[in-house]
């Protein structure tokens, strides 16, 4: 038994972490009375797993939660209760009660693609629409990616970028790889920019917002709540 | 969208390169933010210290609720800024602002400082500078807040008299609803300054600094005096009698980081009257109040409730000493058994008992117990009245050891009156025989056990106001250097680790704990030249402190020497609650190493506290008194 849901973490609660993140959905659940299972052996907690880590100071809109149950409840009950027993800043915005999870694939494993918004500034900002065409006209963009205690890698990240669009109040949109499969980061997209405009200033962790987390079908993305998602195990 | 306050919207984006950065934003579960515009009068409670230290402090969340649950006021947190948000809001120029509504520290009308540690009290100044108020109480006018303080160091509130507008001495929970509700009455009546802190004076419990003065005779205090006859001259420390009516919040905040008590906490006791003659708390602290067990209870589901913690401490001096704790310890395990719950009992009396009751309540994961038999030999905690025996000891590592703890922490202070060799080599060998006792067990057992460790932690012992020791003079850095070096010989063997506290902080630490207003003058320089957070190893010059002591030409023994119990104490016109007749024969007692047993189980030692017979102060079982005074 399951509840899967999906999440915001709002502006205002940017710079909570990941670790930080869980523990306030561990009290929250404990606070709402929700039936959460709990891990065994020495130090019993509740059995909740979230989506790839939002970094230190970046907003996100569609992040999710698997959280094991001991009794059944419906999705629309675990919405309403939980979020009156949130802080402001996080909220869930959708949950699906799952029966059964016999080969259900977990969060982390299952969601390949992120869409990220950043706010250009400087000459990205200027010159968005022109730099986002001949990125996306581009084969082959390499960055180079600092790795701890090894050397520095080299790494073609233009295969994992999908989609580039500009939006309103001078933000742009990307929607990458995300996971195990091969990941992007935000300041990598920054950087691939770079390599076509070197006057593309640095963008901070704060210039992001992780919009949605998604699952690859086909040429489509997809929310890991849907029954396409969920059937196929 | 929440709202962004002037000052906050300042300052949000650049929170990313601050360490920790949750230690200012606020909106934590539980936190209480009143509309600002529409509040009569703000006040803002502060700590000293970060957000991580000051959020686990009891005291403060027991006053932003008290406050909090009156309409008229409201109530918010500061803490003191870690170096890079100072760098950051100086560079930006914006004030020391409070969690809840944002606000600079100088638009409240009322700012609370906690004191708990002598060295927080530079800190205390550099808040004020970044809250935008002037220091010196001296130079605040109309426009300013009123600057107070309380806490467990008030006790010596001198050294930082010059720097706060007036002091409540004692529990808040009696009377500062009533100060708080006076200052905001007389503040609407458009009263000056001085009017309102002459009429602060006339409150029990209130003492406002800049109407007594200090005299001197030569480098010696000579006496403290109020400047009009109509200032009372003794101000009296504050006290709950019944702690089951006492308010205590339940609706505790939540904060998102690690903070060093991250659990729910619920006060099952306050005060010790074991006696130990070293112990402020043990003093000021008295009598001992217990809550019942019904009350603690109620309390307690209230607190997981409300919180969504999933551990409860039950916090006092001395938790086992409850009255009915093998009552309440079997009720709680029974009741949060099924709701994963875990309990924890912070303080721990060197006896079977304590280490039994630890048992119960952890049923798995044993790793770490602590011990303080504070000296070496029987003899040495005769003369400090810890009345413990070296066989008591044994006793209770023997039993923790054969119920799975496998590192036992083992406390001491050093430079204890009349402390000899004898006593270090004490140290030495219990430290030892714990270890052989553990290495026993381990051999004989069948269960898997870790392999014993024994960490033994030293300590300076600092002479502090309102103890039988007060006019003890405090041990030189070099003598406790040697006895630490004579330590570090004897106690190199494997399973056993050696730490100690720097010797000349706890120098710091008795000056401050026992200086007169003089002091005042150091503390001001000590900050002037960059000194705060100097509770973190990584920011305290003690080299700053000597110089200071150096300029003001104030010689240290005059602080921290020897003192004849008939001299004046720069404490003399507080009244803690013990008598200075029943300090005077506890050390004298001390020096024939005679012993004064708890009043609680034995006849009264006449310290002067009880104003009412004992029983009618709220303890659990009133048939175990049999001498009340």
């Amino acid at each position: 038994m399951l509840i899967r849901a999906k999440f915001a973490r709002d502006y205002n609660l940017r710079y909570i972490s990941h670790l930080e993140i869980m523990d306030t959905f561990r009290k929250g659940i404990r606070r709402a009375g929700l039936p959460g299972a709990y891990s065994q052996g020495f130090n019993p907690t509740l059995n909740l797993s979230l989506s790839q880590p939002l970094p230190v100071g970046m907003a996100g809109g569609g992040e999710y939660l698997d959280l094991e149950l001991t009794r059944p409840i419906n999705g629309e009950g675990f919405k309403a209760r939980l979020n009156s027993f949130l802080p402001e800043g996080l909220k869930i915005l959708d949950a699906r009660y799952i029966p059964d999870q016999t080969g259900l694939k977990s969060l982390q494993a299952l969601l390949n693609r992120a869409e990220y918004h950043i706010r250009a500034r400087g000459k990205l900002k200027e010159k968005r629409e022109v730099l986002i065409e001949k990125l996306m006209a581009k084969n082959k963009i390499i960055v180079i990616r600092k790795r701890r205690n090894k050397p520095d890698r080299e790494y073609d990240i233009r295969p994992l970028i999908f989609e580039a669009k500009v939006l309103k109040d001078n933000k742009i949109s990307f929607i990458v790889s995300t996971g195990s499969s091969g990941n992007v980061r935000p300041e990598e997209i920054v950087k691939a920019l770079q390599t076509l405009e070197p006057e593309v200033p640095d963008h901070s962790v704060i210039d992001f917002y992780r919009s949605g987390l998604f699952v690859e079908k086909g040429d489509k993305i997809i929310s890991p709540l849907t029954d396409q998602v969920l059937e196929e195990r | 969208m929440f709202f962004l306050a002037e000052v906050f919207s300042q300052i949000d984006d650049y929170l990313i390169e601050v360490d920790s950065p949750e230690r200012y934003i606020g909106q934590e579960w539980n936190q209480i933010v009143k509309d600002w515009d529409s509040t009569d009068f703000k006040i803002c409670v502060g700590f000293p210290d970060t957000y991580e230290i000051g959020m686990s402090h009891l005291g403060l969340k027991i006053i932003y609720h008290m406050l909090n649950e009156e309409n008229e006021f409201l109530c918010e947190r500061v803490f003191a800024p870690w170096t890079d948000m100072e760098d950051l809001l100086k560079e930006k120029d914006i004030g020391l602002f409070s969690l809840e509504n944002k606000r600079e520290l100088m638009d409240f009308d009322l700012l609370g400082f906690t004191l708990q540690y002598e060295m927080s009290y530079t800190t205390i100044l550099n808040m004020l500078d970044l809250g935008k108020i002037p220091v010196y109480s001296s130079e605040r006018g109309k426009e300013d807040p009123f600057v107070m303080a309380g806490g467990s160091t008030v006790f010596n509130p001198e050294p930082i008299t010059p720097f706060i507008d007036f002091f409540y001495i004692g529990e808040a929970e009696e009377n500062l609803l009533n100060v708080v509700k006076s200052l905001k009455k007389w503040q609407e009546q458009n009263l000056n300054r001085d009017d309102i802190l002459f009429k602060l004076a006339q409150l029990s419990g209130v003492y406002v600094p800049s109407l007594y003065e200090t005299q001197f005779d030569g480098q010696e205090f000579s006496g403290i005096r109020p400047l009009k006859d109509s200032i009372k001259p003794e101000i009296k420390r504050q006290r709950v009698n019944n702690l089951n009516n006492a308010y205590c919040p339940t609706d505790y905040i939540v904060p998102y980081m690690e903070i060093v008590h991250n659990r729910a906490v619920i006060e099952v006791s306050r005060g010790c009257q074991r006696g130990c003659r070293f112990c402020a708390a043990g003093m000021t602290y008295r009598p001992t109040r217990e809550r019942s067990v019904e009350k603690i209870i109620e309390l307690a589901d209230k607190t997981l409730a409300s919180t969504g913690y999933d551990e409860l401490a039950l916090a006092s001096l001395s938790t086992v000493d409850h009255t009915k704790i093998k009552e309440l310890l079997d009720q709680l395990t029974e009741r949060y058994n099924s709701s994963n719950i875990s309990i924890s009992l912070p303080s721990l009396r060197v006896d079977e008992f304590s280490v039994e009751m630890a048992k119960n309540v952890q049923e798995i994961r044993r790793s770490g117990l602590t011990f303080a038999p504070e000296a070496g030999t029987d003899k040495l905690r005769e003369r400090i009245n810890k009345g413990i025996k070296e066989e008591d000891l044994y006793k209770s590592v023997k039993a923790a050891f054969s119920y799975g703890w496998h590192r036992i922490k083992l406390y001491f202070m050093l430079g204890l009156p009349g402390e000899t060799e004898e006593d270090l080599l004490g140290i030495a060998n219990m430290a030892k025989n714990v270890l052989d006792i553990g290495q026993e067990i381990r051999r004989n057992t069948d269960r898997r056990m870790k392999k014993v460790e024994v960490q033994v932690n030293v300590t300076t012992f600092i002479p502090k106001p309102f103890t039988p020791f007060q006019w003890v003079k405090m041990a030189s850095m070099e003598e406790i250097r040697d006895k630490i070096n004579f330590l570090q010989k004897n106690l190199r063997k494997k399973g056993i680790n050696f730490d100690w506290n720097d010797p000349e902080v706890s120098r710091l630490e008795g000056l401050v704990a026992r200086g007169d207003r003089r002091m005042s003058e150091v503390i001001y320089h000590v900050w002037q030249q960059g000194s705060r957070l100097e509770g973190w190893n990584e920011h305290i010059y003690p080299e700053r402190w000597f110089e200071a002591l150096d300029k003001y030409n104030i010689e240290i023994e005059s602080i921290i020497g020897e003192k004849s119990p008939d001299q004046p104490l720069p404490w003399d016109h507080l009244i803690a609650g013990v008598n200075k007749e029943f300090l005077k024969e506890e050390y004298r007692k001390s020096f024939l190493s005679e012993e004064t047993p708890d009043c609680r189980w034995n006849y009264c030692s006449d310290c002067g506290v009880c104003y009412k017979p004992y029983s009618e102060l709220c303890l659990e079982s009133n048939q175990v008194i049999d001498n009340v005074n």
